[in-house]
């Protein structure tokens, strides 16, 4: 996800404004401590304009 | 939670809290005009003391969102809403072993008391709701749940 985000030239603070969750949350997701909703993860998705598996899922 | 849920939480709960309030006052001075009790005139002020104090809260909190909608991320962000049920919950806990330990204690050290004194029977009442009231409003979530399917 981080990569993505990086890619996407959006910081931390700008997605989390987006998806409206803290900066602290958008931090633990991409760190792995913290399992977000499914409506989370589609709202990051669509704000990074990619899918649940290019984002979410494990090889 | 969605933003406009929060504030119009905050709206209910001021307007209930301030209704109270009122209710409370109103009935006060019924009381006095009608010359019914001799009550102690500290009354009214202890009793809307807590609602007063909960409807200032609110209105702080609706303040501060006004001011800053930054915070408001605080209250709709579902980890930061998952960590505080989990607290309400652990409160919850600690209230109903407290409550259990002092029912069990007061039992044991007044037994007469028991089905006698209103202390004890009110004792007896809250520990049997904080017992069943959670199954109670599981159901109900249940319920509302599956109507929404």
């Amino acid at each position: 996800m981080k990569i993505s985000r990086i890619e996407s030239d959006v910081s931390q603070e700008q997605l989390a404004e987006i998806v409206g969750v803290t900066r602290q949350t958008i931090n633990l997701i991409e760190a792995g401590n913290y399992n977000p909703s499914l409506k989370l993860c589609i709202a990051i998705c669509k704000a990074l304009n990619t899918n649940l598996n290019d984002l979410f899922w494990e090889e | 939670m969605s933003n406009e849920k929060v504030v119009k939480e905050s709206k209910v709960w001021i307007t209930a809290s301030l209704v109270a309030v009122v209710v409370i006052w109103v009935l006060w001075i019924v009381v006095i005009s009608l010359d019914m009790y001799p009550l102690n005139n500290k009354l009214p002020i202890a009793l809307s003391l807590l609602p007063l104090s909960l409807a200032f809260a609110y209105f702080l909190k609706l303040m501060r969102i006004r001011k800053s909608p930054k915070l408001m991320l605080k209250e709709i962000d579902e980890r930061l809403v998952a960590q505080n049920n989990e607290a309400d919950a652990k409160a919850f806990k600690v209230l109903q072993g407290l409550l259990f330990l002092t029912y069990m204690s007061y039992t044991l050290m007044v037994p007469t008391d028991i089905f006698n004194s209103i202390g004890w029977w009110a004792l007896m009442g809250l520990l049997l709701v904080s017992l069943f009231s959670q199954g109670i409003f599981r159901q109900t979530v249940c319920k509302s749940d599956n109507s929404e399917v």
